[in-house]
């Protein structure tokens, strides 16, 4: 299944199977994410969440022994057979980890850090690549006046924010999320996600999350993983209410094992 | 926060309290028809009496869905549950107030002048104990099919409401000083249907619960009045 696919889905991901050496971590994945939604992704430690959203912008790649089956397709396009260059999809299909990772440079260089390796010089118009990506998450009057000052000084929902600024800086259209509250307190956390649903209009955004209120809040569609198989996905609203799977129904409510 | 096992505990004490406060009122139902077959007084003023108690019934289990609601936060068959004994315990509460309403009626009833009952109250009053029964026996089996039964039988007991009334009209034009007991039964007549309409709503929420299907049976009596002329 090559063809391009008569589909709105941001992404389309058809019978993918990942192996780490012979742990197989992903089986017969299928899965379609729609464009300008936020898709959670749950499920247990170790169940593939990380995996499954690392193989949407080839990750995976740094990691020795991973063999990749199947197709990724992005807007139509195969991520690892069409020939897409690496540059062209992590600038399409950025990322925001766990633990908020800003270089260790000031606010200013960490925003125009991207767009910079991307060949953007002119000052003026870096400047104004790094106010718009500080208003768009909400802290360009916090930091307007201290751009210069280190990004390791800021507290860790201000750093989680200024990754997010530093990962749209680039235009991706597509943000790949995880865990990204997990280390935040619960204030940075409601920012991060009322940032997130104020972001799907221009983004598709990924998440994976192990709070479930989390993913019920923010999400449209929500995929329940478990020992690298997808057991459920659809409507958050119908996962939530009434899963289908009884695995689904075990693991949200808390009663797993 | 209460532990994993508190909360299941907790669970079940709130879905045994729904079922005990369904049981309360079936008893209600059953008092009610024998002090009316009678027009017995004492036991209409113990019918009335006892309707303090199943208000404390529902305002225990309405307190206790709160509190796990708030600080569990359930979802999935956890939250539809709740949801659902929320409300099902206002229409359970409104069915008993309804036994009570009636009880008042029989004391005024037990002061006239007899005068012949309307012939199919018993059974309108029966067929409505019926789905109240169902309803119960449903909700203790997670019943979708017998839930859905009882939606379906509120159409009957409407339809015998009509009935009623028509008899009731007759009676008042053949016997004009029975006036005031007949007015009397087209109360009570009016109360039945209402009984029957709120265990069609609990009737619905059990099949939620167990389908997950928002697919509430509110009486569409007004949409079917409104399209007549
Ligand atoms: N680089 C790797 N080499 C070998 N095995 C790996 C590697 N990365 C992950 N795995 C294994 O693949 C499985 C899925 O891991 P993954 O990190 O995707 O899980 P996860 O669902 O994100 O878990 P968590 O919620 O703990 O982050 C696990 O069994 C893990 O041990
Ligand atoms: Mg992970």
């Amino acid at each position: 299944m090559s063809e391009k696919k008569a589909t709105s889905a941001k992404f389309y991901v058809h019978d993918l199977d990942l192996f780490y050496g012979s742990f197989q971590a992903l089986k017969k994945i299928n899965f379609q994410i729609a464009a300008n939604r936020i898709t959670a992704l749950i499920g247990p430690s170790g169940c593939g969440k990380s995996t499954f959203l690392k193989t949407l912008n080839r990750m995976n790649d740094f990691v020795e022994g991973c063999k990749i089956t199947g197709d990724v397709q992005l807007d139509g396009r195969d991520i690892y057979t069409s020939g897409m260059s690496e540059i062209e999809l992590r600038q399409r299909v950025g990322m925001v980890f766990q633990q908020p990772n800003p270089f260790p440079k000031t606010i200013y260089d960490n925003v125009a850090y991207g767009p910079r390796i991307r060949g953007v010089h002119r000052k003026s118009e870096l400047d104004e690549i790094v106010e718009t990506s500080l208003r768009e998450v909400g802290i360009w009057d916090e930091f307007k006046d201290r751009l210069n000052k280190s990004a390791l000084g800021l507290s860790g929902g201000q750093q989680q924010r200024l990754c997010i600024a530093r990962t749209i800086a680039v235009h991706p259209e597509v943000i790949l999320m995880d865990e990204p509250t997990s280390a935040l307190d619960p204030i940075s956390t409601m920012k991060i996600e009322d940032l997130a649903v104020e972001m799907k209009e221009k983004y598709t955004i990924v998440i994976v999350t192990h709070n479930m209120q989390q993913a019920n809040r923010i999400s449209d569609t929500t995929a329940f993983f478990l020992l690298g198989e997808l057991i459920e996905s659809g409507p958050t609203q119908d996962i939530f209410l009434n899963p289908q799977n009884k695995k689904t129904e075990e693991y949200i409510t808390g009663r797993f094992g | 926060m209460p532990t994993r096992k508190e909360y299941d505990e907790e669970l079940k004490v709130i879905n045994d309290l729904v079922e005990a406060m369904g049981q309360q009122v079936l008893l209600a139902i059953d008092r009610t028809n024998v002090a009316l077959k009678n027009l017995d007084v004492v036991s209409a003023n113990a019918i009335m009496k006892n309707d303090a108690m199943i208000d404390a019934m529902e305002t225990e289990i309405e307190e206790r869905c709160i509190k796990i609601v708030v600080k569990q936060q359930p979802i999935a068959s956890d939250w539809r549950k709740l949801a659902s004994y929320m409300r099902m315990i206002g229409d359970l509460e409104r069915i008993a107030d309804n036994c009570s309403d009636i009880a008042i009626y029989i004391k005024k009833l037990a002061k006239l002048k007899k005068a012949a009952a309307p012939s199919r109250l018993e059974e309108a009053f029966s067929d409505m104990r019926k789905m109240v029964a169902d309803t119960v026996t449903a909700f203790h089996n997670t019943d979708i099919s017998l839930a859905e039964e009882v939606v379906k039988a509120d159409d009957v007991i409407d339809d015998l409401f009509e009935k009623n009334a028509e008899d009731i009209k007759k009676g008042i034009q053949e016997n004009i000083d029975d006036l005031d007991a007949y007015l009397i039964y087209l109360g009570i007549d009016k109360y039945v249907e209402r009984m029957a309409d709120h265990v069609t709503a609990v009737a619905s929420w059990v099949s939620f619960i167990a389908k997950g299907e928002l697919n509430i049976m509110f009486t569409d009596r007004y949409t079917k009045e409104s399209e007549t002329k």
